[in-house]
């Protein structure tokens, strides 16, 4: 009974000086910035591995999403005779709640799991190391660039998440299940509002690139350098950022969207 | 003693390390000792596997802090110092890991120039050929556009020590350079480090354990054991030392102040006890 | 990685997430309607709303002219009230114009439905509709349909 008490308390002491150091991290990174010239070229190159490499994923998704909501839609909405209602369906579907949860799912897997693990792969090979040696901040050299690569490349990539699966939605319910093409547009430009549902739509995934990006050079950077220590610090990246999206978005979403009758 | 911190450009020695306590955890690594790297010369810190001779080196970089205890580069007490000041100090230090630690996404070209890109505003016309020299200099100039990934172990440790002495420092560490290297490596490393020290002046640490190359090329020896030094003086002295810790360590014998049983009960009655149960 | 190559591709990234925005935000919701548009408020009393609701739209024959801003209930005579943001645009709407709450399709969302009437006064900002009409209540008509079967009468 007391060894387990004593087991508690050490871990509770150990996560908190785990947070301790994620903030740390998070705040060097963020407020520590190196010369501009220089930060926006490391800052480009990772918004190429980053945004960029995982334009695939997000696009090809996005379209299979949007493309599902479509016929499941049309299939349960017709039934009331409502499939003029598909339009909005789809578009409040993804705009609100499935494009920026989804694409950060997904970009919590491709890019934030890779990142730990670059990071991590240099930790153990002692290339942080070095670097600092060599009188480089690692953290201004390495981290932070990819910190903020995250924060920038996830709202765009929800959003061209929201616009492919609207497509998709579109090729479905209008070109393939009939669905009328002025009535699918106007009653969703009708329901849609600018300010509630896409602006919201790209601060929730805002929120979530912070979340994803801090947990995946955390992660990393703290790995133990062995081999499995890298392997545990991808999975702790995929697995802690996926339930730190979900849970963020009910909070989100209750402050968003808690208000609508 | 006191003298030569005062005066740190006419000291021998560039680096003074005095009564050093160190822990990790509960364990004592370093329990006071004194230390001294005379400058231009190379000295080679030895021991037993599990002393502490990495941690050393980074301890001396800055990297970890002491408990107590006073590590003086040039003069300037290593742990006291802020970040800023440490940063430029490390500008002065090579190190050379033992694995190389080559930036892996960067061509061996690439990862020469590093420390002249980020450090200097040098212009490219000016880089290349310098880069070129050190690769020359450590005999690795054709294999400039080739990837870590594509290095021998020995050929990427190389390039490393290029990359070391790109901005001319006073001082290369050396963690276990000649680990795990074939015969012909190891005397290409134990030939360019003696060279490097000449030619550029350098002041060399090596931490090894390697005993044989070691006692080649090194001017003075520490041997460390227990988080204390056991031994020290040139080549010459240590292998005259009587000390039996110390003989058994630079001639490998098996058993000896080193026991070759882990402690353990009486082997008889371990056997025995089998038996009778 | 030639950084030439990285630039463009960055480009091309952050450009299309740039057209999807505006492509989301011209075709897919009511940013065009947001557009600098300028508007004055009108209110109408109704005994029941019905399923109306706030930017619910307001329409002539058909054609949107305004939305629905608030909805509240008047505390003293404890009907609701409706406010509604009309483009100023449509400025020429008279006193007599009438408003009745109608449903869009047989299961479709409702509105207010503007009928524009004959006399020569302009409403203004800050007026009120008084001619109204409220929304039809299902099972009103339910019971309205059963009441007139009850009694033997054909509808």
């Amino acid at each position: 009974m007391l060894n387990g008490l004593r087991i508690v308390g050490a871990n509770t002491i150990e996560s908190l000086s785990s947070v301790g150091r994620a903030g740390t991290l998070l705040f060097q990174s963020v407020f520590s910035l190196p010369r501009p010239l220089r930060a926006l070229k490391l800052l480009t190159e990772q918004l190429y591995v980053v945004g960029f490499m995982s334009l695939l994923i997000i696009s090809v998704a996005g379209m299979f999403i949007g493309m599902v909501l479509g016929l499941q839609g049309y299939t349960i909405l017709i039934k009331f005779g409502a499939d003029s209602a598909l339009g909005p369906m789809i578009a409040l579907s993804l705009l609100r709640e499935l494009g920026p949860v989804v694409a950060a799912l997904l970009f919590a897997g491709r890019a934030g799991s890779a990142l730990a693990a670059e990071i991590g792969l240099m930790k153990a090979t002692e290339q942080l190391s070095s670097m600092e040696m060599m009188a480089v901040n690692p953290i201004h050299r390495i981290i932070a660039p990819r910190f903020w690569a995250g924060v920038i490349s996830m709202p765009l990539l929800a959003i061209i998440f929201n616009a492919v699966g609207i497509f998709g939605g579109y090729l479905v319910g209008v070109e393939w299940l009939g669905v009328d093409n002025g009535g699918f547009w106007s009653s969703m430009q009708a329901n849609v509002d600018w300010y509630q549902d896409v602006v919201n739509g790209v601060i929730k995934s805002l929120i979530f690139g912070i979340v994803i990006s801090w947990i995946a050079v955390y992660r990393g950077f703290d790995s133990k350098p062995t081999a499995a220590g890298i392997s545990q610090a991808t999975t702790q990246t995929v697995v802690h950022s996926s339930l730190a999206v979900l849970g963020l978005d009910f909070i989100l979403t209750a402050l968003m969207f808690g208000d609508i009758a | 003693m006191s003298e030569t911190v005062n005066t740190p450009q006419l000291s021998d020695n560039l680096i003074e390390i005095r009564d050093l306590h160190f822990k990790h955890g509960d364990r004592t690594i370093y329990d006071g000792i004194d230390l001294d790297i005379a400058r231009g010369k190379i000295t080679a810190i030895m021991g037993p596997s599990g002393t502490g001779k990495t941690t050393l080196l980074r301890l001396i970089g800055g990297q970890l802090k002491p408990q107590s205890g006073k590590i003086l580069f040039e003069g300037l007490n290593i742990p006291t110092l802020n970040t800023r000041d440490l940063y430029k100090v490390r500008e002065k230090m090579g190190m050379l890991f033992q694995s190389g630690a080559l930036f892996t996404n960067l061509s061996v070209f690439e990862n020469v120039a590093f420390p002249l890109r980020e450090h200097t505003s040098l212009p490219n016309e000016i880089i290349r050929p310098l880069v070129l020299m050190k690769l020359q200099s450590v005999g690795l100039r054709g294999a400039r556009d080739l990837m870590p990934s594509e290095l021998s172990g020995g050929m990427a440790r190389r390039v490393a020590l290029a990359r070391a002495i790109a901005l001319d420092p006073l001082m290369i560490m050396y963690d276990e350079p000649f680990a795990g290297q074939d015969p012909i490596s190891m005397g290409v490393l134990v030939q360019l480090i003696g060279q490097l020290n000449k030619t550029l002046g350098l002041t060399s640490v090596i931490i090894s354990h390697d005993v044989h190359e070691a006692l080649s090329i090194a001017d003075s020896i520490y041997i460390l054991s227990d988080g204390k030094i056991i031994g020290q003086g040139t080549p010459d002295v240590i292998l005259q030392q009587s000390s039996a810790t110390v003989t058994q360590f630079i001639e490998g014998h098996p058993d000896g102040p080193v026991p070759f049983h882990f402690p353990a009960d009486d082997y008889k009655t371990d056997l025995l006890g089998t038996i009778n149960a | 990685m030639d950084s030439r190559k990285i630039q463009i591709s960055v480009g091309f990234f952050v450009t299309a997430a740039i057209i999807s925005m505006i492509t989301l935000g011209l075709k897919a919701s009511n940013l065009n309607q947001y557009a600098g548009q300028e508007s004055y408020e009108v209110t109408a009393s109704f005994n029941n709303i019905g399923g109306l609701k706030v930017r619910s739209a307001v329409k002539v024959g058909g054609v949107v002219v305004g939305r629905v801003e608030k909805i509240d209930l008047d505390l003293e005579t404890l009907t609701p009230k409706v406010t509604m943001h009309i483009n100023t645009k449509f400025n020429r709407f008279s006193s007599e114009t009438s408003a009745a709450i109608l449903t869009a399709g047989l299961l479709g969302e409702q509105y207010i439905s503007l009928t524009p009437g004959g006399d020569d006064e302009i409403i203004q900002s800050g007026d009120e509709i008084y001619d109204t009409q409220s929304a039809v209540i299902l099972e009103d008509l339910i019971g309205q349909f059963l009441f007139s079967k009850d009694s033997g009468e054909s509808l």
